[in-house]
């Protein structure tokens, strides 16, 4: 069977019933955009491997109860690998706000990198899409997204670090995501 | 904390990102499940959430990382027995086999010990019940404490012919190699072989003929001495060995 060319269901359907080289072929799919996550958010190599198996031995583990989640497979492994970030990053407390806190301008303006074959036209279209919307944020509701998308802070903590009042904090966080949502459903 | 539907949905775009201090969480979560309204909103943020993740830099993982993967998700491999060293194998084999032994299968023995990969595909056709069960064996053991240095000394039945194999010898610089000593009972030492071992630490070679029958010597020792030898042990032992 050419795993290559099934799709990413298919795949997971294989990995329930224990093959691992539908696990491969996921994993060369899909561990690219699992660790560049998660490198974003732990900012430590060792770290953001350990996710990364992290994410992917739960697929193993967990494929069969995948179909229950309904979110599209790529998301349901960026949702895991958030998660896992997160945690480790509320256990260590350490967070350095200066990593979390800043979405760059050269990180939006990025062109998606080509030189990922396994990765999808499609999955790039959707990288070039996200970050064009996120760059149409304005700067002060980016950063406290940022914070909380990648650093895992809640409102008070952002407030604290970004030592704006809890009001405006959330404020900037709900603009921000109602904004995108509304940039992003009119590209669907 | 009890919230308004109003109030509720105001706080659904931080719950999706997972930001809500404890107590709104809460709140919001036991709101859920009476609220078709806010779990569809949810849903629809949630989605955007699960976008954000697509627009950071991207990293390659090290390519290490998939075999560490499939290393944790494929069952164990059954743990592979000690591995034992030819010669055991091949001694125990001739040892068990066959009641007569002379100077051909030592020979034969010889010449397989040519290539320790050769000698290993050969074992199996040693089965052959042609071969020796009369003959003696010397362990050598390695008297560093970091070798893993090992060998055998095999002697003919009539002491006539002997063959000395050795595995894991360090290889030596070239104006240096390893002497074999015979030890009788009144501890004189007659050189037994001059040799090298190749890059893997492996070398056979036939024991030189000696005064007397081997079976005359009892114990065994190899030291690094100059290249071509020295008339009696000068430098460090590396393996020794008794009947
Ligand atoms: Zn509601």
């Amino acid at each position: 069977m050419d795993f290559s060319t099934l799709s990413d269901e298919s795949l997971l359907a294989l990995i329930a019933r224990r093959r691992p080289e539908a696990l491969e072929e996921l994993y060369r799919r899909y561990s690219r955009m699992v660790y560049s996550l998660a490198i974003r958010m732990v900012a430590e190599p060792s770290v953001a491997e350990e996710i990364t198996l992290d994410v992917f031995t739960r697929v193993w583990d967990k494929a069969d109860s995948y179909r229950a989640s309904r979110a599209q497979v790529n998301t349901w492994l960026t949702r895991i690998a958030r998660n896992h970030a997160i945690d480790t990053l509320r256990r260590q407390n350490t967070r350095a706000a200066h990593v979390a806190g800043h979405w760059t301008d050269a990180e939006i303006n990025a062109i998606p990198a080509k030189n990922n074959p396994e990765e999808t036209t499609q999955l790039q279209l959707q990288r070039a899409r996200v970050r064009a919307a996120v760059a149409q944020l304005p700067d002060n509701q980016r950063q406290a997204l940022s914070l909380a998308f990648f650093g895992g802070y809640t409102h008070h903590q952002i407030a604290q670090t970004l030592n704006q009042p809890l009001g405006t904090v959330k404020t900037r966080i709900r603009s921000a995501l109602k904004k995108l949502r509304h940039i992003l459903s009119d590209d669907e | 904390m009890t919230l308004t539907h109003e109030q509720i949905t105001e706080l659904i775009p931080a719950f999706a990102l997972d930001c809500l201090d404890d107590e709104e969480t809460v709140a919001v979560t036991e709101h859920l499940p009476g609220c078709a309204a806010c779990r569809a909103e949810l849903e629809s943020y949630q989605s955007t959430v699960d976008r954000l993740a697509l627009a950071v830099p991207e990293v390659s993982p090290p390519p290490e990382l998939q075999g560490r993967l499939m290393a944790r998700v494929r069952p164990a491999a059954p743990v592979p027995p000690p591995a034992v060293p030819w010669w055991q194998k091949l001694a125990a084999q001739l040892r068990t086999t066959a009641p007569v032994w002379g100077a051909a299968a030592l020979l034969v023995l010889l010449a397989l010990g040519v290539s320790n990969l050769y000698l290993r595909q050969q074992l199996t056709d040693l089965q052959r019940p042609a071969m020796v069960d009369t003959m003696r064996t010397v362990s050598l053991r390695h008297t560093q404490p970091d070798s893993q240095a090992t060998g055998i000394i095999i002697v003919s039945t009539d002491g006539e012919y002997g063959a000395l194999i050795v595995e894991h010898l360090y290889p030596l610089p070239e104006n240096q190699q390893y002497q074999l000593w015979l030890i009788d009972d009144n501890d004189t030492r007659i050189s037994g072989a001059v040799f090298s071992v190749d890059d893997d630490g492996y070398r056979s070679v036939q024991i030189e003929e000696a005064p007397l029958p081997l079976e005359h010597y009892t114990r065994f020792g190899i030291t690094v001495e100059p290249a071509g030898g020295s008339p009696g042990p000068t430098g460090q032992r590396v393996l020794a060995g008794s009947m």
